[in-house]
């Protein structure tokens, strides 16, 4: 057979008038799509707020290709991730299928045919399938899976069955247009080919499947071009916005806030204008998967937060604010209890598959909140505290020592240069569950000679439940206060044992000026054990180990804490729950002192996930997830209540231990 | 218009390592005033850092406190910290100067028509309703409701946009002349502790807490019962006007209306705007605005024995003008 002859007419049986209809139709749904999404990006661009530096561009259009093509955020959820995968790779297929035939067929390049006609026929059948395939996989979860995450809105299932009559009306008619002579190269059109043999068998008659094919074609365009005019809305917009909001997502750790960018605009999202126009672009990359409310430690207590409808409302005031001068009060659009439930433990950020900053906008309502004076009395109570007492707990600060009281750990004279400093922190010096971290931790310094230095009544709240509440600018007076003691000191590396100094310190005092190295415990303890400088701690039962959301899905240490409980544990096991996917303990984002009631508490929760381990020990690195997780065992049933431990705790202790043993 | 004054002051130091705050009455007073009074409030302080409070807290007029013409208030509002050294003696003495009613641990204002409708906190849940006519002296106490939250950002927006010019900070004449003091200050100068009736005998030199001799009012016999008339008046034993008012005081109480406070005209671009921020209202703290976190519930009045509070009232008191 003449290769020139494997090929097909394009558009045959096709009217003109609904041809031209067509492309009119196209092209004015297009048009109307663009305009739509050239009038939400000038919405976007009237933010106030100076928009966060991005990315260089090269790194941002790697990151794209990457996104679309391995899809990588996607795939924590295995289900999820396959189904929009064949959705993509089907969607994307088809696309490049239609415009093969569109060049055929309206430009002078004539290539559709022969071997390539086959192949591409192929190609395109398989995308098609592809396409199918995923649409189904994602409307059985919705209407027979039993995931609270998926949002429940009959738009989204509309648009779902939108996409799969594109696809399904596709085959049909390329059926009933193969049905008509049934040529043997169009078994390369597999599905195709396949559908028009049963037609064929059925001994359909040609009039017939003509009416068939012109009528399939026309529902097929009319669909089609109902899906460019809604592709801005709804949430097919993530399919322009997704990849544009992952490429420009914050390449800081997780546990790192912004800090506002502006001097003369007062801290937080007043008005939908408040945001800067990356956060309204990612309020519109939403894909509505829900996967920070399926993470959200607060939604699973029962607390009112649901983090997807923070950023879908966001989306929303900018659709109601367009063009309008007024955006209208922000954080009056949502519960406040709900914004107050937030424990800032960045598991909606670490899940989300377009990069949004979820926790992020809940701070900047809260600080818009702490602006207009609207919080909980228990916030400005912490607040005051700290303004005035410099703790959160509203301790005289000059009972800051207390907890050393007998162990005389030596504090820096004024002007003294320190070459390693420990930093107590507040819960280190007042909280009775943090002291007995504090004491563990100098006397293994002091055990192992260490030269170091506190800074005692000098030392301040870091300002990190304050800033995480939205006080601002508390966090800015702290910092600025404890920068400039430090930097009286040449402070070249604070340690510090509570993951929410060590995140603060770390990464948001550099903006303030500070230039000194920070290590947690967890890390200086793992060295110290790599050095061979902690030996002979073996012997602890069988241990789980609890992840700090600050240390470990903040700023990626998940590995330190475990080689130091390794090095005494060869039991050690771990929660469903845990490294960066880590369940929070509830006290975080100003939690310890802001608790909104729920059906559950947070910390019960993930206490009954450690002993359901059955380890006997629930180590921690954080002073404030070890009051939280004894709170919980308050909750558990005699008897099943794993001992909690600091990491410093256990260490002093198997110290003890090897001491005693050795004389 | 009603012209209202408020009268704050930052506490002292509790302790070597704090920061001087403004205490809840203080506080409790502006907010007060803002809700109750609106733009009428205008706020009188000794100290900067509770002037910038006030104005960051949305009082537009703020002043030193030598500016205060008590001739020209019809009600003042005074926290713990404005009352400052003088402890209670302080609005004791306004309110002499000016022939106003007095009433300490105030916990709301109401304006009506003619008067004020006055809750006072009696402990234990118990309130009293006063209705007050006239001007008023009212010493709000720390159990007031906490008003909207002041952020580190408005206080220091507040302080860059000049809160306090230059002009101001210069002690100026006294605007209420004081009276000679009925009773030595003694130690009652810090003292502003205790039920509101104890307080105010205290300040009369009666009661159970005033055995130290410091208390007991020295004078002639015309000048004791001048005395005891005022205090018989002041709870309702004896008609208004028996007693006489100090000499002089309402003349040297006249005085010119205090200017407006205008920003420098020299103030850089960003100091306007940051001050154009502070200009715009607050939203209002509705039911829904704040969160209803369980300390909330544990606010105040506690009630004891299952017993509801009791709340009395209204008694009219006041000075009719």
């Amino acid at each position: 057979m003449n290769e020139s002859a494997i090929t097909r007419e394009i558009l045959g049986n096709i009217p003109a008038w609904l041809v031209g209809a067509f492309y009119a139709a196209a092209l004015a749904a297009c048009g109307w799509a663009a305009l739509a999404l050239m009038r939400r990006s000038s919405a976007r661009h009237r933010a106030r707020r100076p928009v966060q530096p991005a990315p260089p561009l090269g790194e941002r259009l790697i990151s794209i290709v990457r996104y679309l093509v391995f899809q990588e955020p996607l795939r924590r959820d295995r289900f999820a991730g396959i189904a929009h995968l064949l959705i993509v790779y089907g969607f994307f297929t088809l696309l490049v299928g239609t415009s093969i035939v569109f060049l055929e067929h309206q430009t002078p390049l004539h290539f559709f045919y022969g071997q390539f006609y086959r192949v591409a026929s192929l190609v395109i059948d398989l995308g098609g399938l592809a396409f199918i395939a995923g649409l189904l996989m994602f409307l059985w979860r919705r209407h027979f899976g039993r995931e609270e995450r998926i949002l429940q809105a009959w738009w989204v299932a509309a648009l779902a069955w939108m996409l799969l009559a594109i696809a399904v009306s596709g085959f049909a008619l390329e059926a009933a247009r193969i049905a008509l002579e049934l040529p043997a190269f169009e078994r390369w059109s597999a599905v195709g080919y396949a559908l028009a043999s049963v037609l064929h068998a059925a001994d359909v008659s040609a009039e017939t499947l003509q009416v068939w094919h012109r009528a399939l074609w026309g529902g097929h365009a009319l669909v089609c071009v109902l899906f460019f005019a809604l592709v801005p809305w709804l949430f097919f917009g993530h399919m322009i916005h997704g990849a544009a909001s992952w490429a420009r997502r914050s390449r800081r750790p997780i546990g790192a806030l912004r800090t506002p960018a502006s001097t003369t605009l007062a801290p937080g999202a007043a008005t939908v204008r408040g945001l800067d126009w990356n956060d309204l672009l990612q309020a519109d990359a939403c894909t509505t998967c829900g996967r920070c409310n399926a993470v959200c430690p607060a939604a699973a207590a029962g607390k009112p937060l649901r983090p997807r409808e923070i950023v879908l409302g966001i989306r929303e005031a900018l659709t109601a604010a367009g063009s309008a001068a007024d955006a209208g009060d922000l954080p009056g659009r949502f519960d406040s209890d709900a914004l107050w439930s937030c424990t800032t433990c960045g598991a909606c950020n670490e899940a989300c598959p377009v990069g949004i900053d979820v926790y992020g906008k809940i701070v900047e309502l809260r600080r818009a909140s702490v602006e207009a004076g609207s919080i909980p009395d228990s916030a400005a109570d912490f607040f005051e505290a700290t303004a005035n007492a410099f703790n959160p707990f509203g301790q005289h600060n000059d009972q800051r020592l207390a907890w050393a009281q007998g162990l005389n750990p030596p504090v820096a004279e004024p002007g003294e240069p320190v070459e390693l400093l420990y930093w107590v922190g507040c819960a280190g010096s007042f909280d009775p569950d943090g002291q007995s971290v504090s004491r563990s931790m100098i006397a293994i310094l002091d055990r192992l000679g260490i030269r170091y230095r506190i800074l005692g009544c000098r030392e301040r709240c870091t300002g990190d439940p304050a800033r995480r509440a939205g006080e601002e600018g508390l966090f800015q007076q702290c910092a600025r206060e404890n920068i400039a003691t430090l930097a009286g000191h040449s402070v070249k590396t604070v340690l510090t044992h509570c993951p929410h100094c060590f995140n603060t310190l770390k990464n948001e005092y550099p903006e303030f000026g500070a230039s000194f190295a920070v290590e947690h415990h967890s890390q200086f303890l793992a060295r110290l054990v790599a050095e061979g400088r902690l030996v002979g701690m073996e012997g602890l039962g069988s241990v789980t180990y609890h992840d700090p959301c600050y240390l470990g899905r903040g700023n990626g240490e998940t590995a330190a804490p475990r080689a130091v409980i390794d090095a005494m544990s060869d039991a050690r096991v771990e929660m469903p729950r845990h490294g960066r996917e880590s369940f929070c303990c509830g006290a975080g984002g100003g939690g310890l002192w802001l608790d909104v009631p729920g059906a559950d508490r947070i910390e019960n929760i993930r206490s009954r996930e450690a002993a359901d381990t059955g380890a006997k020990t629930v180590v921690t690195g954080c002073p404030f997830c070890k009051t939280m997780l004894e709170a919980g065992n308050q909750a558990l049933s005699d008897g099943k209540a794993p001992v909690v431990k600091d990491l410093a705790e256990l260490v002093a202790e198997r110290m003890r231990r090897s001491d005693a043993a050795s004389q | 218009m009603t012209r209202v004054a408020v009268i704050i002051g930052s506490a002292a130091r509790e302790a070597a390592s704090e920061a001087p705050a403004l205490p809840m009455s203080d506080r409790g007073a502006l907010a007060l005033a803002l809700a109750r009074f609106g733009g009428d409030a205008r706020a009188y302080a000794s100290d900067p850092d509770a002037r910038c409070f006030a104005r960051a807290a949305g009082v537009e007029i703020v002043e030193e406190i030598s500016r205060l013409e008590m001739g020209s208030v019809d009600v003042a509002l005074i926290g713990r910290g404005g009352c400052g050294a003088c402890g209670d003696a302080l609005p004791a003495r306004l309110a002499e100067a000016s022939g106003a009613a007095l009433v300490y641990d105030v916990i709301d204002v109401q304006r009506e028509s003619d008067r004020l409708v006055v809750m006072r906190d009696l402990g234990r849940g118990a309130r009293d309703l006063l209705g007050v006519r006239g001007r008023a002296v009212l010493v709000v106490a720390d159990s007031v409701a906490r008003g909207p939250y002041v952020s580190r950002y408005r206080i220091n927006a507040a302080r860059i946009a000049r809160c306090e010019s230059p002009a101001r900070e210069e002690p100026g004449q006294l605007g209420w002349e004081p009276v000679t003091p009925r009773v030595r200050l003694g130690d009652c100068a810090s003292r502003v502790a205790g039920r509101a009736v104890e307080r105010m005998n205290a300040l009369f030199g009666v009661g159970e807490t005033s055995g130290s001799s410091a208390r007991l009012v020295r004078g002639s016999a015309e000048e004791c019962a001048r005395h005891l008339l005022r205090y018989l008046s002041h709870h309702g034993f004896v008609e208004r006007g028996l007693g006489s008012e100090p000499q002089g005081a309402s003349e040297r109480n006249s005085a010119a209306q205090p200017a407006e406070r205008q920003l420098d005209s020299q103030q850089s671009a960003a100091e306007r705007a940051i001050a154009a921020q502070l200009a715009e209202p607050r939203p209002e703290r509705s039911a829904t605005g704040a969160a209803s976190t369980p300390l909330r519930v544990r606010r105040r009045p506690h009630p004891l024995d299952h017993r509801p509070p009791e709340t009395r009232g209204p008694f009219e008191i006041g000075v009719d003008i």
